[in-house]
């Protein structure tokens, strides 16, 4: 009597896990079957404070039907490798032109041009049309205006590092998770390229990267860089382009933003869908809609972007379109970069951070 | 004869199912992990190898995890058993609000309950601010470092020692502390010598749990940790988000995990020379002493609500801070004005934000429900038949404490991405039940641990004497052992479920984009490269997670149904007199 009472249990828990993936099953084959209005999944890293609310709405008006994934850019990053012999997301995007050219290289993704691409300058789209551009990003130094004059303010990531006065008054990151804080250190390090120093940069380099870090200070009480800043206690800090509003909106402080002689790094973060057996109507429908004009100019209006998308320009915030102008592209090589900068990264976080 | 062959068939057939789980689940993800990793493009690497040992930074993260996994175990055991006297030894005036201040580990956790820390006793937080006033100079950073680690997690581990530990303690039987007190003996040796070693098996098991969270300790380390006490756990998590540097995450993974596997020998080894057995058989229930010395009686009552208020104010603080504005959060200046319900206007409206709850309660409740009834048939043939097949058995079943959750969760997503036989040719990549087997593997060595060391309480004479009477096994399984490991079969059920409810490590890469559950939202939230207003949310998603996980801990646990009935039928009593 108590083997069948175990039995009983152990079977049960069997045919629960059948039972999940014949279900699954059933419904992966429904999916393909409706041509028409087909769901699409959608992975992004750029829907999060209420983005994904608002496409989903105004993709649901256009009668698409969406499932929005919403994970950080390296989470995101990895779950697409990881699935990448039974994709799950038809599109994804928010990741920057280096992130894709990885999974461009591993052929994961679909050619695919969509109808909007002419209205985006030529020098930033993919020649092999496997990804398109949607929209900048760029990352600064931002300091309170209210307490330090602009003519006062430092000029450059140096020269945090070599005023003893600023000794722990700035945020370093506490780790490289994340794509901001790879731009300051990327930044910093194509300054010192160097093609016989260890990983592509010079000694020298090194060096300022290691008194960066060492000098600075690290947020840890689960605050966000912004509100170290507002509270006073630090004086610089960096942020990225379309969190500027909601910052002096929520935290009421006006933000200064350092243009050092070289530029600040700015990435576009792109769109792309997957490869698969089966692209959908739907999916490049979707990539269609996602980028034109009437959707961007929306999209940036509300949450602080700055499209790529010549019609939707006109939308963008008037505060992001000021520090568009204040600040300068830096000049870099993607391809250096993304070749070099998981082994930096790595050696910040072994040898350097402490 | 033929008893015994039925027996064999029986256990035959569910040993086969669940090798076959196992083998498919746990040792053939974790292998696939391990090759893809140490047996990438590059071939082995020893150089990688060399930059872990070379890295200073690494290896104290190493040396901090250790000296967590040591100290932990000890400090929260003398908290643990302090609570426990306080409550069911001692006669503690106040004794139901201790109750309750002593339960809020088991409810609040994680990320939140540092915050909660941090808003206490970080630089801004109120006590600190209070400090300040009566000795400015003080440094007001002065909760970091190793100190404020260890304070923290040995308050917020003692919710074993609150639920299984008092549960042993209070079936303990209490004739044999009366003998003692009649032969002359102090308090305090009885309860060295007669009441301890009876609760052996729960204290190794806690032993075990605390050094493994010690050594794995995340958020707490994170956060209030600061520059001066990094674990390795975080460096484990950047490393395996980064696939180039997975293999450092792996090797340092399994150099924890081998810390465990022989602490966890040791115990095993330990627990083969025998416990001893004091389970009432005619309940004579524990009476509480009072204290006759008055300044030890004085002291007692002081400490005991120290602890208290400890548990609680963090607890408090974060309520407080779920009804203000992101500015009120980040400066810490409450005023009247600061207070508002619009975050949780924000989350309630919101037509996306009740669905990952509902998603985490389904998830949570059906894995915990699983683990707990494989659980209960396992740890009892493991109990049963000690042979060299069991003791295999027991050690695959620690096998997931040896990967972090993340990892492993990538090992199932690597592996299943494509047919395998061994799951009948399904591809479980993007499926929902995938998440649900993550879970329930990842909860069974704890489960396991905990239901293994109660069947340690059940007297095999009773159930000898219920097989001579001629009942069957069943019957004699359901009738006498069940009763005796119920408690904690329910403790794990709620347990479970509370811990698998804001689940992130597991569900980030395995959720599928209808299900996603609400762990993956509090992070995303967290993160401080998502913007600048999650964090006000998360408070409230924390605020309604410690709700879900009261209320499963009230009925689950704390037979909420029928405390209820008794109130309202005391209410009637009263009326109608």
């Amino acid at each position: 009597m108590k083997n069948i009472f175990k039995i009983f249990f152990v079977s049960a828990l069997f045919l629960g896990i059948l039972a999940g993936c014949g279900a699954n099953k059933s419904n992966q084959n429904t999916s393909k079957s409706a041509s028409k209005n087909e769901k699409v999944v959608v992975y992004s890293n750029a829907v999060s404070n209420g983005r994904g609310d608002f496409l989903k709405k105004e993709a649901e008006k256009k009668g698409f039907k969406i499932e929005i994934v919403d994970l950080g850019g390296n989470d995101l990053f990895n779950r697409l490798i990881a699935e990448k012999d039974a994709p799950v997301a038809d599109v994804t995007f928010g990741m920057n032109q280096m992130m894709f050219s990885t999974l461009k290289k591993k052929d994961m993704l679909a050619t695919y041009t969509p109808k909007w691409i002419d209205k985006v300058d030529k020098k930033l789209v993919d020649k092999d049309a496997k990804f398109s551009p949607l929209s900048e990003a760029r990352v600064f130094m931002i300091y309170n205006s209210d307490k330090i004059k602009k003519n006062k303010a430092v000029k450059e990531w140096k020269d945090l590092y070599t005023n003893n006065d600023l000794k722990g008054k700035y945020l370093v990151p506490a780790n490289l998770g994340g794509a901001t804080s790879n731009a300051v250190v990327f930044s910093q390090l194509l300054n010192f390229k160097d093609k016989s120093g260890k990983m592509g940069i010079s000694n020298e380099g090194w060096k300022n990267i290691d008194k960066f870090f060492k000098n600075g200070t690290v947020l840890t009480e689960g605050q966000t860089e912004a509100s170290e800043l507002a509270n006073g206690d630090v004086d610089y800090a960096y942020t990225f382009l379309s969190n500027v509003p909601a910052i002096e909106d929520k935290l009421g402080v006006k933000l200064g933003v350092v243009n050092p002689p070289y530029g600040v790094p700015q990435t576009v973060e792109q769109v792309g869908i997957l490869k698969k057996k089966h692209v959908s109507v739907s999916t490049k429908k979707f990539v269609d809609w996602l980028g034109t004009a009437e959707f961007q100019g929306k999209w940036a209006k509300k949450f602080g972007l700055s499209p790529v998308n010549r019609d939707a320009q006109s939308s963008i915030d008037p505060r992001i379109r000021e520090i568009m102008k204040e600040t300068t592209p830096q000049d870099i090589d993607y391809n250096f970069v993304n070749n070099h900068l998981s082994k930096w990264d790595e050696n910040i976080e072994l040898n350097i951070l402490k | 004869m033929i008893r015994l062959k039925r027996l064999n068939i029986g256990t035959l057939i569910l040993m086969v199912v669940f090798l076959w789980f196992m083998v498919s689940f746990v040792i053939v993800p974790n292998l696939e992990l391990i090759k893809s990793v140490f047996f990438s493009n590059d071939g082995i690497s020893i150089e990688k190898l060399k930059s872990i040992i070379n890295s200073k930074r690494a290896m104290q993260g190493v040396k901090n995890s250790f000296l967590l996994a040591i100290t932990l175990p000890i400090t929260t055991t003398i908290i643990g058993i302090m609570e426990v006297l306080f409550l069911e030894y001692y006669d503690i005036q106040g004794r139901g609000f201790l109750k309750v201040a002593y339960m809020i580990p088991l409810v609040f956790g994680g990320i939140m309950l540092a915050n909660g820390y941090l808003f206490t006793y970080g630089s801004r937080g109120f006590v600190t601010t209070i400090l300040l006033t009566v000795f400015p100079h003080m440094n007001p950073a002065w909760f970091r470092g190793f100190g404020a680690v260890l304070f923290l997690m040995s308050f917020a581990c003692t919710s074993t020692y609150i639920i299984f530990f008092r549960n042993a303690f209070k079936n303990i039987d209490y004739q044999t502390i009366e003998a003692a007190r009649g032969l002359g003996s102090s308090d305090f040796k009885i309860l060295l010598k007669v009441v301890f070693p009876t609760l052996k098996p729960i204290f190794l098991t806690c032993t075990i749990l605390l050094f493994q969270t010690g050594l794995m300790a995340m958020a707490a380390p994170l956060m209030i940790g600061g520059r001066d006490f990094e674990t390795i756990s975080p460096l484990i998590l950047t490393f395996t988000q980064r696939p180039s540097s997975r293999i450092l995450a792996a090797v340092l993974s399994l150099f924890l995990g081998l810390m465990q596997l022989v602490l966890l020998y040791i115990i095993q080894r330990n627990e083969r020379k025998g416990n001893f057995l004091s389970i009432s058989k005619v309940k004579t229930t524990i009476k509480r002493v009072s204290i006759s010395s008055k300044p030890l009686n004085f002291l007692s009552h002081l400490i005991a609500y120290a602890f208290a208020f400890i548990n609680t104010v963090p607890l408090l603080v974060v309520l407080i801070f779920s009804f203000t504005d992101y500015k009120t959060i980040s400066s810490r200046h409450i005023n009247l004005k600061s207070f508002s319900l619009e975050n949780y206007r924000l989350i309630l409206t919101s037509d996306t934000a009740y669905r990952p709850f509902v998603t985490s309660v389904m998830y949570a409740t059906a894995a915990s429900i699983i683990v707990v009834l494989v659980m209960m048939v396992i740890a009892r043939f493991i109990v049963k038949n000690k042979n060299k097949f069991s003791t295999i058995l027991e050690m695959l079943i620690h096998i997931p404490w040896v990967f972090p959750g993340l990892m492993f969760a990538l090992g199932l997503v690597i592996t299943y991405s494509h047919p395998q036989k061994i799951v009948f040719n399904n591809v479980l990549t993007g499926s929902l039940v995938i998440m649900l087997i993550a879970y329930v593997v990842v909860l069974m060595p704890n489960t396991f641990r905990f239901l293994k060391a109660s069947y340690f309480g059940v007297d095999q004479s009773l159930e000898d004497a219920a097989r001579i009477l001629g009942a069957k096994p069943l019957y004699s399984y359901i009738k006498i052992v069940l009763p005796i490991i119920l408690p904690t079969a329910l403790a794990m059920l709620a347990i479970n479920f509370n811990s698998k409810l804001s689940d992130y490590d597991l569900s980030v890469f395995l959720y599928n984009p209808i299900a996603k559950p609400v762990g993956v939202v509090i992070r995303s939230n967290s993160n401080s490269e998502a913007g600048i207003e999650g964090l006000a949310l998360n408070f409230v998603y924390s605020v309604f997670l410690m709700a879900i996980n009261s209320l499963v801990f009230f009925f689950v646990y704390a037979d909420g149904k029928n405390t209820i009935k008794n109130l309202f039928n005391s209410r009637k009593i009263k009326n109608e007199s």
